[in-house]
């Protein structure tokens, strides 16, 4: 026997607007308006435009003179088509089997997670607290059904309580009009007296078949469950993208914050429900002209969690300059690896093992850029000043594995100067050399050095050479 | 008699000390500076959680050989922030460091150097912090002390001024450079054949300590680093000619 909850959003794109909005701002009457046979109607209205007399389905004129200020905008059914797949994400943390029942509904099948969590009330006070995580209004409602769920929470009479007799009583109180009839079929059944769905399921099932046709039967076979109805079940998205609109023109990154705050959260869900990490995020602003903004933020060690996301990308985007106002906003995570529990052994407590340098080095990288964070590298190679090198930090992982333990060990500077710089050898005493180095004759500019350790008059020790042009300071011991 | 207490109890913590004595050391951790002179001066070694500044005359006159040492014996990541050169991998390599732990950061706006500085230090994964730079405000240099302090990091703060401008540093060295002196060669047994008379030369540092937290400053002090510099072959030699 299969157990259902359903949760009905009835204000649903409306709520994720108000939640990508500054709280100061949530306070003000908004609603959102569908055009219907000519006639504008209000279709979901925030509880401050509903306190002030608004009803939906009223029409807009009358809601804009019953309230001053009022926000209006166009409803969109294909945003809210999307919102209901980003939450679909989130419930989905908990409820693996889920249907999406656009546009404003998500049903899941509770049987087992009934068992998991003992019973009703403590399983829905779970989704509750999932659920709070976004500012939405919602209706939930178990059945023993989807369509008698679905119908007890759109009515606004939601029933907690696994026992089939409250919720039979609960459904028998449903109107006639609050049962998801066709218009003519609601006719009918008003005209014979029908004010409940109680009169309805009273009538034995042969005799409602002949008088109403087998629509009917069938209806209420899917109200009671016999019907095993097959359901499209979710199945979370394998990589993340998700787009978001701005209501507004957003003329610089901080007032992005909110928003994209909102964006990482997701993020964070996609990436513990799959158990993975990521390196990269792009991060996409959309202009109403032109190409979008691009920002490729990158980490240096595998983050998940939204607090860390934000930081490194606030970072990231304090660099960036906005050409243009935003429109909206898309983050992808673009390379992701599986989590792995770091091997922290249990015994050393040094130091080393608390964190890993490599959450400073996105830190840095973040803020400074990728080309100012380096790792010093040693190469097998002949010319001193490709010997030892500077690398920007990622790249220079795999270098450095090979290039450790070097084979040849001979005196050298412990500083490089840049550039070679030329000097005046009477003004050094030399006191070791030389030692001569030279480069095959097959590169294009062949090198043949004489070097030799020299002190200047302040008793410095440097690294000095000789060749066709003259003598050049390369380098310092000290 | 509570102002005596309060005196007890600074001069417990070592941060109050009496002129004809030095503190005792044990409150105080310190991390041993690998020169045996210099841990007398500062009374053990560096501090651990502060922020010292190395006044230097000249750069490159010894100031990364007294530290070597130091940098050597770190477990964990030693920053380089603004080097003046490239820190060349195979002099380090030759010096047998581990090139995997150093992290060098190079900006050159100062208020973002700075802040790299701040995080680098704060950052647990992180034991010791060089950094050049030449421009700090008496502001920011108690900020990066109180950061040294909480994190328990050590902070070098390599610097060409010669300012007494007072700075929240814990220790303040004026490096003057090195200078060699001439010391009779230990004789080996089985090298007992050679001159008896062979002298070799072994580099002093000179310096002076303008600050320091267990005692009066101190002025023409002398160490003798003689690990990390190529031997001096001649004091003032001829010149080879080449």
């Amino acid at each position: 026997m299969n157990k259902w909850v359903y949760v009905h959003f009835p204000h649903l794109l409306l709520d994720y607007q108000l939640a990508l909005q500054p709280p100061e701002l949530t306070d003000a009457p908004q609603i959102l308006v569908t055009s219907q046979q000519g006639q504008r109607l209000v279709h979901q209205a925030t509880a401050a435009a509903l306190q002030q007399g608004v009803r939906l389905q009223m029409a807009e004129v009358l809601a804009s003179t019953l309230v001053t200020h009022l926000q209006i905008r166009d409803y969109h059914q294909q945003q809210e088509q999307r919102v209901l797949q980003q939450l679909a994400q989130l419930v989905y943390q908990d409820v693996a089997q889920l249907v999406l029942v656009p546009p404003q509904g998500l049903l899941c099948e509770v049987a087992s997670l009934v068992r998991l969590h003992g019973g009703y009330p403590n399983l829905i006070s779970y989704l509750q607290q999932r659920l709070q995580q976004w500012p939405l209004r919602y209706q939930l409602s178990c059945g023993y059904s989807p369509l008698s769920a679905r119908l007890l929470a759109q009515a606004q009479q939601g029933v907690i309580n696994e026992n089939p007799a409250v919720i039979q009583q609960a459904l028998a109180e449903l109107p006639i009009t609050a049962c998801g009839f066709t218009p003519s079929q609601q006719q009918r059944l008003q005209e014979v007296g029908m004010q409940r769905l109680g009169q309805l399921m009273q009538v034995p099932r042969a005799e409602l078949g002949r008088r109403f046709g087998k629509a009917l039967v069938l209806y209420m076979a899917e109200l009671q469950g016999e019907l095993p109805s097959p359901q499209h079940y979710y199945q979370p998205p394998l990589s993340f993208q998700q787009y978001l609109d701005l209501l507004t023109e957003i003329p610089s990154w901080p007032q992005l914050l909110f928003p994209l705050k909102r964006l990482l959260q997701q993020a964070e869900a996609f990436l513990q429900g799959h158990q993975q990490s990521t390196r990269m995020l792009l991060i996409k602003a959309h202009h109403r002209h032109g190409q979008p903004t691009q920002v490729r933020v990158a980490f240096a060690h595998p983050v998940w969690q939204q607090q860390d996301l934000l930081q490194l990308s606030q970072l990231h985007l304090e660099r960036q300059q906005l050409v243009q106002p935003v429109l909206g906003l898309t983050v992808v995570i673009q390379q992701t690896e599986p989590r792995v529990a770091s091997n922290q052994a249990l015994l050393t407590e040094t130091k080393q093992s608390e964190t890993n340098i490599d959450s400073l080095v996105s830190l840095l990288q973040a803020r400074l850029g990728t080309d100012k964070v380096h790792r010093i590298t040693l190469h097998q190679h002949w010319l001193p000043e490709q010997r030892g090198q500077l690398q920007a930090w990622q790249r220079a992982q795999a270098v450095q594995a090979a290039g450790q333990h070097s084979s040849l060990r001979v005196k050298r500077p412990l500083w490089l100067l840049p550039e070679p710089q030329p000097i005046q050898v009477q003004d050094w005493d030399l006191h070791w050399g030389p030692e001569h180095l030279a480069t095959g004759w097959w590169l294009s500019e062949p090198v043949q050095r004489d070097y030799f350790i020299g002190v200047d008059k302040n008793q410095r020790q440097a690294w000095l050479f000789k060749d066709q042009q003259g003598w050049y300071l390369h380098g310092w011991f000290s | 008699m509570a102002t005596s207490a309060a005196v007890e109890e600074l001069l417990r913590r070592g941060l109050l000390w009496q002129g004809q004595a030095m503190p005792e050391q044990q409150q105080q951790q310190v991390v041993a500076s690998g020169w045996r002179e210099l841990n007398q001066y500062l009374a053990g070694g560096w501090p651990v959680g502060s922020v010292n500044e190395l006044q230097l005359s000249q750069r490159f006159s010894g100031e990364l050989a007294l530290l070597l040492p130091l940098i050597k014996q770190q477990e964990s990541t030693t920053v380089w922030l603004n080097p003046p050169a490239l820190p060349y991998a195979a002099g380090l390599d030759y010096q047998q460091l581990d090139l995997r732990n150093q992290l060098v950061i190079q900006e050159a706006d100062a208020k973002l150097a700075v802040w790299a500085l701040e995080q680098a230090i704060k950052h647990p994964a992180v034991g010791l912090v060089l950094a050049w730079c030449d421009e700090l405000t008496a502001v920011q240099v108690r900020r990066l002390q109180a950061a040294a302090e909480a994190a328990q990091n050590l902070v070098f703060i390599l610097t060409t001024s010669s300012t007494t401008e007072a700075r929240s540093y814990v220790t303040r060295v004026q490096l003057h450079g090195v200078k060699v002196k001439s010391v009779a060669a230990p004789t080996h047994l089985h090298a007992s054949n050679e001159r008896s008379t062979s002298v070799s030369y072994v580099p002093i540092l000179q310096f002076a300590l303008r600050k320091r937290r267990s005692g009066w400053p101190l002025a023409d002090l002398e160490c003798a680093i003689p690990d990390y510099l190529p031997r001096w072959r001649q004091r003032s030699g001829r010149r080879l000619t080449a």
